[in-house]
């Protein structure tokens, strides 16, 4: 099986300025209500920074990191925690999607009619050309 | 120009160039089938951009959110043909509650004067067409307010 999982940065980088800001405004409020000041100094800086890194990451590796394994008969699809394994026969249509702000899918519809239940592989978060996957998932479908 | 190549072209210039100028094209299929016809490319979308905060807001509270379709056609035609095709459209639209549709119809060489011709007639204001000659890089619109504006759109040669 072919798999594929890199590291969106953009997510992690997401996540580490959310936990960067959500543990400094703590450490304000805790400092304040404790000591009656704010308290800054580069051991409360690095402790912030390495926290809000093993957080980041470690919310990105459970929500948003992707795994996509596929061979001609099959493909499984990881996000975060939830893994789906399906067989390309399972589903009927294929179409490209824009996702907006330039990220595209590929969409698997179940039946012939598109709005049925499809499954979406996240080809831009892939870091994979999305036209290109979706002509390579429509002859694994045919 | 191949037709492939022109139809990755189209369908990138309405999903994410100038096309969104006109609506949001977000999802395109290939070799759609419809009862008898086949088309090669069938991209939908909406009128309501996405946008971010402000355009956003005043997208949905500004913009009519109709739903359009764009159907590429790259078969060889004639009048008949055409019109088959224009009546199938026109249900599957009904069918689908689409508001308007263009389609696009392309090969490589010219289209006969017939054809040209049959399209300056089409009295239907919900379906714009185009006769796109990859060759010689030449468009023919139907004269509604919909084949109109879509001449600039369908103009992806380069």
């Amino acid at each position: 099986m072919k798999t594929v999982s890199p590291i969106q940065w953009h997510n992690v980088g997401k996540l580490f300025f959310l936990f960067l800001i959500l543990l400094s405004v703590a450490w304000s409020t805790v400092s304040f209500i404790s000591f009656g000041d704010i308290y800054i100094g580069w051991p409360i800086v690095f402790i912030n920074l390495s926290l809000s890194i093993a957080l980041a990451w470690h919310f990105y590796k459970n929500r948003y990191h992707t795994v996509f394994s596929y061979n001609e008969e099959e493909f499984e699809l990881q996000k975060g925690k939830s893994k789906i394994r399906k067989r390309w026969k399972d589903f009927a249509h294929v179409s490209l999607v824009h996702q907006g702000h330039g990220y595209f899918s590929v969409r698997l519809y179940k039946s012939e009619t598109w709005g049925s239940d499809f499954v979406d592989i996240p080809a831009t978060d892939l870091k994979l050309d999305a036209s290109d996957l979706r002509f390579e998932v429509m002859k694994f479908v045919q | 120009m191949y037709i492939d190549k022109y139809l990755l072209r189209l369908e990138e210039n309405l999903m994410l160039g100038s096309g969104r100028w006109i609506a949001d094209f977000t999802e395109s299929f290939r070799n759609h089938r419809i009862n008898d016809a086949k088309f090669d490319m069938f991209i939908i979308g909406n009128t309501r951009p996405k946008g971010f905060l402000l355009s956003k807001l005043f997208g949905y509270f500004a913009m009519p959110n109709y739903r359009v379709a764009c159907f590429v056609y790259c078969q060889q035609i004639d009048t008949k043909g055409l019109t088959s095709l224009i009546k199938l459209i026109s249900s599957y639209m009904e069918e689908n509650n689409f508001a308007w549709s263009w389609l696009v119809i392309s090969k490589e060489g010219h289209f006969n004067s017939k054809i040209k011709d049959s399209i300056k007639k089409v009295d239907v204001e919900k379906i714009g067409i185009a006769l796109v000659d990859l060759y010689n890089r030449e468009i023919e619109c139907s004269p509604s307010y919909l084949g109109k504006r879509m001449k600039a759109h369908v103009k992806c040669f380069k």
